[in-house]
């Protein structure tokens, strides 16, 4: 979790991460942002993240990237 | 015919009852932008004969959202005769105070007359009170009972002004004319046609000057503009599942949005049913994701556009090939119908390929120039003699490209240090001007690390200052537009120098960017 925190504060170092439950929700992350996250996390995790995740349950909370990272790699494997 | 609201009639005599612009379920008829737009073009005309404001080729701020009423708000003022100037509302108070100082008018009995009214298609930004507007805010219900007669606005009065990163720290006005923008949409439609039955699937703001072409062709053609709401860009798979939904035959987008399709794998799981062409401006596409849209969908059309702000629309472009894919540097192409593009290098016009120069373009559609600052203008649009002799308006874009060997331009890099950032034109000497004017800093440099898309700011502190770069980071927030805001600020003590005593960017470079 700690790389996907490194990739968020690469981001924006601004952002309570820990306690925003709604980064999307809340237009906490831009799309510009989203995109340069998206392919961050696939770039670093060496995933690819198939368009039926992109929506804001997964997105909304590091939590919710967490599990869904998690979530791809075992689908990989 | 000479200016955009002749247009406008003349079109809406040709198809009154069809959809000039869309956003959502919001939706206007040709006949109805007319007559809602000569409605609220009179509430302007009596609010600025009450503020005492005479004559015409006044600019008008318009707060720009993101829906279909805006583009009447831009047409109300052009039917007073004066030009528009698009202002995003979410740019800081800071910003917005300079630009409306800048927007003040002569001929007060005092001096200059502050902006005297503001339009916006609803509601206005919290930051005005704070900028110090005093004018009248007319929106769209505001519209009179009365309407204004479409005026004989003449082609070189100005329609538009649209700001522009500025290198001093100060936003740049280019101010464009009703001329320019017909040169241009005629030219353009004579390049690559463009039937009423066409729906052009708006992406770029409008206070963005990119989005200038859409809506002119729109005027033009009577083609549909669909505005698409900016929130679907961030999951792209509603976005193409509303473009399939609204029929989406044309967009022309930044790369960047573009990209954002084909990044997050999209194609996977919806394709676009109705679109046809593809065109795209403002900055480089990465070959990758480009090549993605190619093999994708390979039955589309896909056209890279090259123009700068300084003149309406665009001057060259390439309809690619997937030949094109191959080579390292997609052709920015050749001159568009109506265009003069040459290369100038230290002893003249280029025309070998290999040699890098400045690309210099000359057209009808060039801009008259900068807001209130002739040196500039004079700087950027030199008079030069053709290669036959015969002196000529030229515009210095700025930006150094070679021809390769079938004649067509390729884009090199700068002359300066503006660079573009997910689309968007910035001047990284204006984020250091900025930046500079923060107590805590002593000096700074900018600068876009290109491979991970990211503007960063090196600052040197004031001695004792033990402020952290986050903390510069956080105070810039409020100075910059969000799109300029670096995403990184690195203390560094002391910045590298040249022998020069000038901060050594390439030293930075070395030590920052590299993997």
């Amino acid at each position: 979790m700690d790389e996907l925190m490194d990739i968020l504060m690469d981001l924006d170092p601004d952002i309570d991460y820990e306690n925003e439950t709604r980064l999307i929700d809340g237009k906490v992350l831009d799309s510009f942002k989203i995109v340069s996250l998206v392919a961050q996390i696939a770039d670093n995790f060496d995933i690819e993240i198939s368009p039926k995740y992109l929506v804001p349950e997964n997105f909304n909370s590091v939590r919710a990237m967490w599990a869904m990272i998690q979530k791809i790699q075992e689908e990989e494997e | 015919m000479n200016n955009l609201l002749q247009l406008l009639a003349q079109t809406a005599a040709r198809f009154p009852d069809k959809t000039a612009v869309a956003c959502r379920e919001e939706a206007y008829t040709f006949q109805e932008c007319l007559s809602l737009a000569a409605r609220l073009g009179k509430s302007l005309s009596r609010a600025l004969s009450e503020k005492g404001i005479r004559g015409k080729n006044h600019p008008i701020p318009v707060f720009v959202n993101r829906d279909a009423g805006t583009v009447i708000a831009f047409l109300a003022v052009l039917f007073t005769g004066n030009m528009y100037v698009a202002l995003d509302p979410e740019m800081p108070a800071d910003k917005l105070a300079a630009i409306l100082s800048e927007l003040s008018l002569p001929g007060g009995a005092d001096g200059d007359i502050p902006a005297p009214a503001a339009l916006s298609s609803g509601a206005f930004p919290e930051t005005l009170g704070q900028a110090g507007f005093d004018g009248v805010c007319l929106s769209l219900a505001d519209a009179d009972a009365e309407s204004l007669s479409v005026p004989d606005t003449p082609a070189d009065a100005p329609v538009y002004m649209v700001y522009t990163s500025g290198s001093t720290g100060h936003p740049k006005g280019v101010v464009k004319s009703h001329g320019a923008v017909l040169a241009f949409v005629r030219n353009f439609v004579s390049c690559f046609g463009m039937k009423p039955e066409e729906i052009i699937g708006n992406q770029t703001p409008l206070f963005f000057d990119a989005s200038a072409k859409d809506l002119a062709l729109m005027l033009y053609t009577g083609a549909t503009l669909e505005i698409l709401p900016s929130e679907l860009f961030i999951l792209p798979v509603t976005l193409i599942r509303y473009m399939n939904e609204k029929k989406v035959t044309t967009i022309c987008w930044v790369p960047s949005a573009l990209a954002v399709v084909t990044q997050l794998n999209t194609f996977k799981e919806v394709l676009p049913e109705t679109l046809k062409r593809v065109f795209f401006v403002g900055e480089v596409f990465p070959i990758k994701q480009l090549r993605k849209w190619m093999e994708t969908l390979p039955e589309l059309e896909y056209i890279n556009l090259y123009g700068s702000t300084e003149q309406s629309g665009i001057c060259c472009f390439a309809r690619l090939t997937p030949a094109d894919l191959e080579a390292e540097t997609l052709p920015v192409g050749r001159p568009m119908t109506g265009n003069t593009v040459l290369l100038r290098g230290e002893n003249g016009w280029i025309t070998e390929p290999g040699v890098t120069g400045e690309i210099m373009t000359a057209s009808e559609a060039l801009a008259i120039g900068y807001f209130k600052d002739p040196e500039k203008t004079a700087a950027a649009f030199p008079v030069l003699p053709l290669p036959d002799g015969t002196p000529c308006r030229f515009l210095k874009t700025g930006d150094l490209a070679r021809y390769d060997e079938e004649g067509r331009l390729h884009f090199v890099s700068r002359s300066d240090t503006q660079i573009k950032h997910m689309g968007r034109r910035i001047e990284l000497g204006e984020i250091e001007a900025i930046a500079a004017k923060l107590p805590e800093i002593a000096r700074c440099c900018c600068l876009y690390n290109t491979r991970k898309k990211q503007i960063i700011l090196f600052a040197e502190r004031v001695p004792g200052c033990e402020t952290t770069g986050r903390e510069l980071r956080t105070a810039l927030k409020s100075k910059l537009a969000e799109y300029m805001v670096p995403a990184k600020v690195e203390v560094v003590e002391p910045l590298p120098q040249n022998a020069n005593g000038k901060i050594h960017r390439q030293a930075l470079k070395e030590r920052f960017f590299s993997e």
